[in-house]
């Protein structure tokens, strides 16, 4: 018989191993295990740890404190924060940010076993196991703790994981209701990364929604729904948390901090081929006057952000919003509302992972390693899109394989393509764009299909 | 006995290799007291990754290396003024030395599928201690160098050079974008994600609004 422990032990000595080949395998190897980015985070960390004339921290406290520039790495587009955290990677061993990574892996998996019992329905906890494990775990064992591709990506270096494990941290203590501790996670969330931003559309709505009365949730009680203490506490440590860790980083490295950290993320656009299909209007309108090229970017820019943020922000307000009212808080609560409360608050996962798709699949750029961004949400959501007797949507076994054959199958198209443009050196600009189109077109049919398969009633 | 040579593999696409080979010759003799140097001077189409010849050197696979110029791999050709220099060394005679390179972005061109990127025939340099240059050679040195300063003392070190040989002209392919596309690319772009948006939204409204209000309850 297999428990949950024997996979966290077991997901625990694969990344292990792998983290030990990728020694071997580049000491040996010039095509290298490792990803370039680890390369950059260790070099940021060096030049953290090694202040010089050329190489020192500019923020008003960056001379007191001694320390050296991230930036001074070129591509370091990451918050100083992360570069201290791989401090040891000098100290200690090179391979010490892997092992923290992989760690951040597990945790995210413990977590989602969590979340998956605090948002079962009732119904569900008399289920079949198999070789021990309930149906869940072994969800969660296959997508995720004992997944190849979760456990390739973090023990090749790629930082991800610290964020899922923020992010999934914040959506545990939405479950939990703890929403001063979640305000924290979100803030610190943002710090990481803009994107997590999303979260508060879905997020708001919940928040202090027992105490809504039902003139709260009318349009004419909208003022009243923004002056919800909690909903304003909410809001207010939120911003505070960042404002407190982008201040220090700020006070510590100036305006390089600010310049990489967000405002690149922010402004970029990447003429250079990536799943996105902005990629080729955008180079091609480089044969424009400077001026002309200059507006088609930021016409384009303002394309990309006006739809993606009004609809992943607005999909997850919307869906929280619409939740709530059906389950219909109000001030008097009996034991049934506090269940149909946790009825709402159970689809947070779901909302979560939707948003984050819709971001990933209309944003300006996209590479691979922002399918991570919903990936850790899978194991969460993919219980309730397992048709039951009670429910009637659900997606069948053979749909499932067509969802997930499709979503590989598109990747597969523009890789190929990508393939023969950059390494045939074959100009297949055209149709590489084409297959951004076709990604698009089955990623934006895999949201709408989740979403009505999705059982919303359990 | 052969001069040094030069090749660049492949002949076109985003990432390519110089191959260089210092044969022992009437230039090239071993010698305690000189090391060879490999210059090579890149045009703006194309940059090498300071960090990967870092990682080569750290590989020993990669020779010692100095940067001066562009190397910023993000940027699009019409963003680039200036090309860049790469001087590999110290070696020694009967060395193959690599250097991989990228290539940008080219402009996008009407008539041609690739922009073809002619590239100068490395220099090699023979740097020999207990020594000084003439004032005459070191003119030729540092244009070799320039708008750079040439690292070389020339008071301790005398610096001659000669130039790598290659069977044909280099050159390289790198594919170019057609800017006839920009006139459907550009609005399909717009429609297509305006399309999917509405997809999504659409969806999302309808799951929505399905969610029915609970009955009121009545108060414990």
């Amino acid at each position: 018989m297999i428990t949950f422990q024997h996979v966290v032990f077991a997901a625990v000595a694969f990344r292990a191993a792998l983290i030990v080949y990728a020694e071997y395998h580049d000491a040996h190897s010039v095509l290298k295990y490792t990803d370039v980015d680890y390369r950059v985070f260790s070099d940021a960390a060096r030049f953290v740890a090694q202040p010089m004339a050329d190489n020192h921290a500019v923020g008003p406290w960056g001379e007191s404190l001694s320390l050296g520039d991230p930036y001074t790495r070129e591509t370091y587009r990451y918050t100083p924060l992360l570069a201290l955290l791989l401090l040891p990677n000098e100290w200690l061993h090179p391979a010490f940010g892997k092992v923290i990574f992989s760690l951040a892996d597990i945790g995210i998996g413990l977590l989602s076993k969590q979340l998956l019992v605090a948002t079962s329905s009732k119904w569900r906890q008399k289920e079949h196991t198999y070789w021990g494990l309930s149906r869940d775990e072994l969800i969660l064992a296959g997508i995720w703790l004992l997944n190849p591709m979760p456990a390739n990506i973090s023990t090749r270096g790629s930082a991800e994981s610290l964020l899922g494990i923020l992010v999934i941290l914040t959506l545990a203590l939405a479950v939990q209701r703890k929403w001063v501790s979640c305000a924290i996670l979100l803030g610190a969330s943002i710090h990481w990364k803009i994107y997590p931003l999303i979260y508060v559309g879905s997020l708001l709505p919940l928040v202090g929604a027992e105490i809504d009365t039902p003139s709260r949730t009318r349009v004419g009680g909208f003022p009243n729904w923004v002056l919800n203490p909690q909903r304003l506490r909410f809001v207010a440590v939120s911003a505070a948390t960042f404002a407190l860790l982008s201040g220090a980083m700020y006070m510590t490295w100036g305006m390089p901090f600010l310049e990489h950290s967000y405002l690149y993320h922010i402004g970029r656009t990447d003429h250079r081929h990536n799943f996105s299909v902005y990629f080729y209007p955008l180079y091609l309108g480089l044969t424009r006057e400077a001026v002309l090229t200059n507006l088609q970017s930021k016409a384009l820019g303002l394309l990309a952000f006006l739809p993606q943020m009004t609809l992943s922000i607005g999909s997850g307000f919307y869906l929280s919003h619409s939740l709530v009212e059906s389950s219909a808080f109000n001030a008097s609560r009996t034991k049934i509302e506090r269940d149909t409360a946790h009825h709402a608050i159970g689809h947070l996962p779901f909302v979560f992972f939707l948003q984050t798709m819709i971001f990933v699949t209309l944003n300006k750029v996209c590479t691979s390693q922002y399918f991570m961004w919903y990936w850790w949400f899978l194991p969460l959501i993919i219980p309730r899109l397992i048709p039951t007797r009670s429910a009637g949507k659900g997606i069948r076994a053979w749909k499932a394989v067509f969802m997930v054959g499709s979503w590989f199958g598109a990747q597969a198209l523009w890789l190929s393509q990508g393939y023969t443009l950059e390494f045939l050196g074959e100009t297949v600009f055209l149709e590489l764009w084409m297959a951004g189109l076709v990604m698009l077109g089955i990623n934006s049919w895999l949201i709408v299909t989740l979403v009505k398969s999705y059982q919303w009633e359990v | 006995m052969s001069a040094p040579t030069t090749t660049v593999k492949p002949k076109q696409g985003f990432h390519f290799t110089f191959q260089n080979y210092i044969p022992t010759h009437q230039f090239a003799q071993k010698s305690d007291k000189c090391a060879f140097y490999v210059l090579h001077s890149l045009p703006p189409h194309v940059f090498v990754d300071p960090y990967e010849l870092e990682q080569r050197l750290h590989d020993n696979v990669g020779a010692p290396f100095r940067v001066w110029g562009e190397t910023n791999l993000e940027l699009p050709v019409s963003s680039v003024n200036e090309g860049s220099l790469v001087l590999l060394g110290p070696l020694k005679a009967e060395q193959h030395v690599e250097l991989p390179f990228h290539a940008r972005y080219a402009r996008p061109q009407k008539n041609a599928t690739h922009a073809t990127v002619v590239l100068q025939n490395p220099s090699l340099l023979k740097v020999c201690s207990q020594a000084h240059t003439e004032y005459w050679e070191q003119r030729d040195i540092k244009a070799l160098f320039t708008p750079y300063d040439s690292p070389f003392d020339f008071e301790t070190s005398k610096v001659t050079f000669d130039s790598f040989t290659s069977k044909a002209k280099l050159k390289v392919r790198i594919p170019a974008g057609n800017p006839q596309h920009l006139a459907f690319v550009e609005p399909l772009t717009v429609i297509a994600i305006l399309l999917a948006t509405y997809y999504m939204a659409r969806a999302i409204w309808r799951a929505a609004s399905q969610f029915k209000p609970k009955p009121a309850i009545k108060e414990d």
